[in-house]
């Protein structure tokens, strides 16, 4: 386990999925801070520190697909193409059951690709997911 | 006579009666070949068949009248000596392929010449005897254009159809992320709000719930409808009394409800489309029964190429004049706030199985309540629809 707080970087525009995700987190007493960004735009500022101080690692990434200005593949294609970014954790939740988007995402080497109905009222499975995920995983 | 140019050539035997009768009564098929209402020439071409050399030898008036000129002061000259048309296309090659294979060759002429209508001949050409071949031929331009037309509005009818089953499936989905939003919503409120709301106030919270949850269920029975008959499905080899009492499984229990199958045949189709049209069935008979207990049937009867399901309840039946509404999409016979149901369920029953060739039919069950019955073939290959 690392010796750093996990980060997360929830990329949503949905402003209720958005809540959804941070009552979880305090449902379950996860204090792990929480960052938003509404697009990949927002997601590669946050990511690059521009503006702002850059996300420190270790950090995960919380990816919609669809969303205004740069979506998700699009961020996912900038990210794996820079040095400073690509070997990035990045969990894909979306709405979309299509088998299209599941190849494109493991296409960009996700670590997960989650449907959001899949994961029980609250988000309940995917907390225990991250909170198992970061207590056993290394992250870079 | 009518004579398309599709028609095979006649059997043998035919041949062979008509070379006789020809031989006893040779004006008999001079009378055939000149009342013909197809155009029919006979050439006559010399050896070696060069594509300028086919001269006419006889033509009957139904050549001149499809041609849309007069032929007969052309017998006895060369197409080349004619100037005809028809020298600038492949149809005097295939006059010369009859010859070489001594077969019957088929061919299209498409007539595009300044002064006259643009017209579709169809003919086919084969040898006769020594250096003759005969050609008949026929105007298919209006044939041609009613293929056409249905092709097209096939095409469109199959597009919009399609069109409209990818709509009820995006609706069903994309309606369902919103709905999951306010479901949430819903649910933070009564979470973190409920002690201090007024019991009106909860009371219209806890009725909004269950409208999310009514709505959700009417999405989900909507996106069933519409991959209802459109997922390609394997066929299976199935007995039919194994197929019911899964779907009588499948369809549930209701206390003081007794649900009983007869009859047996078997089948090789795909399984899940005919397990949910008996499910539907039984699953429907149980949920509109106004008494505390029944009796539902399903009888199996095989009628040869085809098997006969008919689900009988003792329920309280169904008036004559709703009998075609409750296949329709979201009909129902009773208020939500009574019996809750999408009115979706009979509505998949009608399309899986006219999807399959077969219909569904309600009449009055002897005594009381009513018989749903639908034909289900016994072989089915085809690809989803």
């Amino acid at each position: 386990m690392s010796g750093h707080t996990v980060q997360v970087l929830l990329v949503e525009d949905n402003e209720v999925d958005v809540e959804a995700v941070c009552r979880a987190f305090a449902k379950h007493k996860i204090a792990n801070p929480v960052r938003v960004a509404s697009n990949g735009v927002e997601a590669l500022r946050i990511l690059r520190g521009e503006g702002c101080e850059p996300l420190p690692r270790p950090y995960l990434l919380l990816l919609d697909i669809n969303m205004p200005r740069m979506n998700g593949f699009e961020l996912l294609r900038e990210m794996r193409a820079d040095p400073a970014l690509h070997d990035s954790i990045v969990f894909v939740l979306t709405t979309s059951k299509s088998d299209e988007d599941k190849m494109a995402s493991y296409g960009f080497n996700v670590a997960g690709y989650i449907v959001k109905s899949d994961v029980g009222a609250g988000f309940v499975r995917l907390i225990e997911l991250l909170d198992h995920y970061w207590r056993i995983v290394e992250l870079p | 006579m009518v004579e398309g140019p599709n028609n095979a050539p006649p059997p043998l035997a035919d041949t062979q009666t008509a070379v006789s009768d020809a031989s006893a009564r040779p004006d008999v098929f001079h009378e055939m070949f000149r009342e013909s209402i197809l155009g029919k020439l006979i050439y006559e071409w010399t050896a070696p068949p060069d594509v300028g050399s086919f001269a006419i030898v006889a033509v009957n008036p139904a050549a001149s009248r499809v041609a849309g000129r007069n032929l007969e002061p052309e017998i006895g000259r060369t197409i080349a000596e004619v100037g005809s048309p028809l020298l600038a296309t492949e149809i005097p090659a295939r006059y010369a392929a009859a010859i070489e294979r001594r077969e019957l060759q088929r061919f299209q002429y498409v007539r595009e010449l300044p002064g006259l209508p643009r017209a579709v001949f169809e003919g086919r050409c084969f040898p006769l005897y020594e250096r003759r071949i005969g050609v008949a031929f026929e105007d298919v331009t209006e044939k041609q254009a009613m293929v056409d037309r249905i092709a097209r509005h096939v095409k469109e009818l199959e597009r919009s159809n399609r069109e409209l089953d990818d709509f009820a499936y995006v609706a069903s989905h994309d309606l369902k992320a919103p709905l999951r939003d306010i479901d949430n919503l819903a649910t933070w409120i009564a979470e973190d709000a409920s002690d201090r709301l007024p019991p009106a106030s909860l009371r219209h919270l806890s009725t909004l719930r269950d409208r999310i949850g009514r709505m959700e269920r009417l999405l989900d029975d909507l996106l069933e409808y519409s991959r209802a008959g459109r997922i390609v499905v394997p066929a299976h080899d199935l007995v039919a009394s194994e197929v019911v009492t899964d779907a009588i499984h499948l369809a549930g229990s209701r206390d003081g409800f007794v649900v009983r199958s007869t009859g047996d045949a078997s089948l090789r189709t795909p399984r899940a489309p005919l397990v949910q049209v008996v499910r539907n069935l039984v699953a429907n008979a149980m949920k509109h029964h106004d008494r505390g207990a029944g009796h539902i049937d399903v009888a199996i009867e095989d009628l040869g190429e085809r098997v006969r399901f008919t689900v009988t309840d003792d329920g309280p039946g169904i008036p004559a004049d709703c009998r075609q509404r409750i296949f329709r999409m979201f009909q129902t016979l009773r208020p939500r706030d009574e019996v809750e149901g999408s009115g979706m369920g009979l509505a998949i029953v009608k399309k899986l199985v006219e999807a399959h060739g077969g219909r569904v039919e309600v009449t009055d069950a002897r005594g009381r309540g009513s018989a749903f019955s639908f034909d289900w073939p016994k072989r089915w290959e085809r690809e989803g629809t």
